[in-house]
């Protein structure tokens, strides 16, 4: 697409790409934008730090300035991929988290490498508020992601997040009773717990099963990630086969 | 007016609910020459022989009992500034007089007080309910009025002197008189103890030998010198104001006249130079209490549409019909230069992001001021006091304050914690099974017991906690905890849910 004949005689500078390199592509992400769709290969993307989801990923990690699901299977599990994620859209930029009910622990979340002085909370009375939260701290522009907790959410609730998450990545968490129909997420992920596999007798490092049920130009797929506190760093133990048939682990082709 | 223990009192009023009994001893003391030395004390501590300029060592031999805490002289000389714009109130000539005094010239406003008394009266009743110890003092010039609040009288929380009756200070002192110590004792070796004895003396030997000071301040106690007061000049305010010919009801005007008059304060406010911390909106209301609602305080903006969003999302809620506005005001309490745009290395690289500030208050509008924070680190073991809640705009530092050598903590922490019933073998070992919200789970792993006692000046040891990490046979990681040291409950001890592990 960045092939330019030099040999062109245009006399209109606009109409001449080599005139504006990257004009193209800029336009092509525009107009991405513009659909809502998540950025081309190249477009702001911050990658989880988990190789085998990253490679499965279209985008070689989460794109920002999008909406993500996160269905939690079990809460305290899905607290963990949350943290895990917001720590790696964040960068260096604040954070928001609205929520309900607030029983976030700080010294707890920064064992997934999110910076608790990044963060700010902002509580709700009810789903309604949440979502309104949401909204405003996407459209504001200033955070670099923001994450809520809601229980339904409805499919046009949904679209104006999508619409909304322009600056900053939108991520909905949501309990498994109330996770269900279409979305206009461009990722959507069901985390559980697994039983961790320790050397030695007591708990083992987190184990989760992330898996990534619905993604916008790439396939569903089902993980266990295990989490060390330690080095504040995540890996695939497993790579479960492809949900959508019953063939074994194969490579996705972005 | 007198403050005689100034310093302490603000002390004791800062402590606020932890300050000591009334009659306790407390002190203030700074480092000084030879040591740290009392720097003030209070009445109970002078009264049991403390005075300012004892060392601290010396102190704490003699008196076991006394309170003490840091001295803070530019913040004592900040407050009674502030002090001073209280007692505008009264009079509007009014200064701070030294670092333990304030000099008020009532000329003509006792009559709006039914009496010089009356005002004193006032201003004594207002300075005790800010429990600041205080004694007037009542003259025709500033100097008398400083010579009898410190000097005059029996007692009593006043001394006055009727106009013309100089003679009445004549009974004072010499150190009534403001003059260095040295002098005060010179003056007391030649037998000279009294002002009357000084103003019967001829002046002429008395200025070559004690410089014209002496004859300055008999000059200002008598009346034939007036020291000017130096008032500070009153802070403006920024205030714009609205009525309407009738009760308004609909909202949309309400709306439309508040951002017209945020657009001039704010116009005002930015040809000052300032930007809007705060905005204080009065709206008064027919045969209703005037409605006051507040808005910003995240940071100085001279944006009014900002400030006309965050008015709209409160005034959604605000009931008009049957309530008609009659006229509104908006104040501006706290104005502030407007904050530059801080742009780091780091983010110079991106398109910069917008400041926080004007999305902070969107939040805090809507959801209420204590909706919106930020976690903060608190050095406790105690797990529920490791962190607490402040406010959003306070700047928060995580990085030294989670150890790495600690057992794991749950990434969410119950509010309260949730008794579970629950089956342990033996009475110190973590359970196999526990059913919480109804569900059962069986435990196939554990980690524990880390024991967690109450801080030791929160309670004894009924309070000690004694947590295990148990990971279920669905992977679930929960923190549960038995309540209470080993065999206090027996077999039936009680087990309780604190937290979820990620």
């Amino acid at each position: 697409m960045t092939a330019t004949p030099a040999s062109r005689s245009s006399t209109d500078p606009a109409a001449d790409p080599a005139a504006a390199p990257g004009l193209l592509d800029r336009l092509r992400e525009r107009v991405r934008r513009i659909e809502g769709l998540p950025p081309g290969p190249g477009g702001d993307v911050a990658a989880l730090g988990l190789d085998a989801i990253d490679a499965a990923l279209p985008w070689g990690g989460l794109p920002r300035g999008v909406l993500h699901e996160i269905v939690a299977l079990e809460r305290g599990a899905a607290t963990g991929f949350v943290a895990l994620a917001l720590a790696r859209l964040a960068g260096d930029g604040p954070l928001l988290w609205c929520l309900g009910r607030d029983d976030l622990y700080a010294p707890g979340l920064a064992a997934f490498g999110l910076d608790p002085g990044a963060l700010v909370l902002a509580r709700a009375a009810d789903g309604a508020g949440v979502l309104w939260a949401m909204e405003e701290g996407l459209r504001s522009g200033a955070f670099a992601a923001v994450a809520g907790e809601v229980g339904a959410l409805s499919l046009d609730g949904a679209r104006r997040l999508q619409l909304a998450a322009r600056a900053g990545a939108a991520l909905v968490l949501r309990p498994a009773s109330a996770a269900h129909g279409p979305s206009p997420a461009v990722t959507r992920w069901q985390v559980g717990p697994a039983p961790s596999a320790p050397a030695e007798p007591g708990v083992g490092a987190a184990r989760w099963r992330v898996a990534l049920a619905r993604c916008r130009g790439g396939q569903p797929r089902d993980w266990i990630v295990e989490w060390d506190d330690a080095s504040l760093r995540g890996r695939v133990v497993a790579d479960l086969a492809d949900r959508s048939g019953a063939a074994p682990a194969r490579p996705i082709e972005a | 007016m007198w403050l005689p223990t100034w310093p302490t009192d603000r002390a004791l009023r800062r402590l606020g609910r932890s300050r000591p009994e009334p009659d306790t001893p407390f002190a203030l003391a700074a480092a000084g020459a030879g040591g740290v030395r009392l720097a003030a004390v209070n009445a109970a501590a002078a009264a049991a022989g403390l005075t300012p300029g004892m060392t601290l060592a010396t102190v704490r031999a003699l008196h076991t009992g006394l309170a003490v805490r840091p001295a803070d002289p530019l913040g004592d000389a900040r407050a009674l500034a502030a002090l001073a714009g209280w007692c505008r109130r009264f009079t509007p000539w009014v200064a701070a007089d030294g670092a333990d005094g304030l000099v008020l010239d009532a000329t003509g406003c006792g009559r709006l007080f039914s009496g010089e008394d009356g005002l004193v009266d006032r201003l004594l009743a207002g300075l005790d309910r800010f429990r600041v110890a205080a004694r007037a003092g009542v003259a025709d010039t500033p100097a008398a009025a400083w010579a009898l609040a410190r000097f005059g009288g029996a007692g009593g929380d006043r001394a006055a002197v009727p106009p013309g009756a100089q003679g009445a200070l004549h009974a004072l002192p010499v150190a009534a008189l403001r003059l260095p110590a040295a002098t005060v004792a010179a003056l007391a070796g030649l037998g000279l103890e009294t002002v009357g004895d000084l103003a019967a003396l001829p002046r002429a030997p008395l200025v070559a030998r004690f410089g014209a000071e002496v004859a300055r301040r008999l000059d200002e106690v008598g009346g034939a010198l007036t020291a000017p007061i130096a008032a500070a000049p009153e802070p403006p305010r920024w205030i714009v104001r609205h009525g309407f010919a009738q009760p308004v009801e609909d909202r949309a005007v309400v709306e439309a006249v508040l951002a017209r008059l945020v657009g001039r304060l704010l116009g005002e406010l930015a040809t000052a130079g300032l930007a809007a911390r705060r905005l204080v909106v009065r709206l008064a209301q027919a045969r209703d209490e005037a409605v006051r609602i507040t808005v910003g305080g995240h940071g100085p903006s001279g944006d009014a549409s900002h400030f006309t969003r965050l008015l709209a999302l409160r005034l959604e809620r605000l009931a008009l019909a049957g309530h008609g506005v009659e006229a509104m005001t908006i104040e501006a309490p706290d104005p502030a230069p407007p904050a530059a745009d801080q742009t780091t290395l780091a983010m110079a690289a991106r398109p910069p992001r917008p400041p926080l500030a004007p999305v902070l208050d969107r939040l805090a509008a809507r959801l209420g001021a204590g909706a919106v924070t930020r976690p903060a680190p608190v050095a406790s073991h105690v797990p529920e006091r490791a962190q607490r809640r402040v406010p959003a705009t306070a700047a928060v530092r995580w990085a030294d304050a989670v150890p790495a050598e600690r057992p794991a903590r749950p990434a969410r922490l119950l509010e309260r914690p949730e008794p579970v019933e629950a089956v342990a073998a033996l009475p110190d070992a973590p359970p196999v099974l526990f059913r919480w919200r109804g569900q059962l789970h069986r435990v196939a792993r554990a980690d524990g017991p880390e024991r967690i006692a109450p801080e030791w000046w929160r309670g004894g040891a009924a309070g000690t906690r004694d947590y295990y990490r148990v990971e279920d046979r669905d992977g679930g990681r929960f923190w549960l905890y038995r309540h209470g040291p080993y065999g206090s409950g027996g077999a039936r001890a009680a087990w309780f849910l604190h937290g979820l592990f990620a």
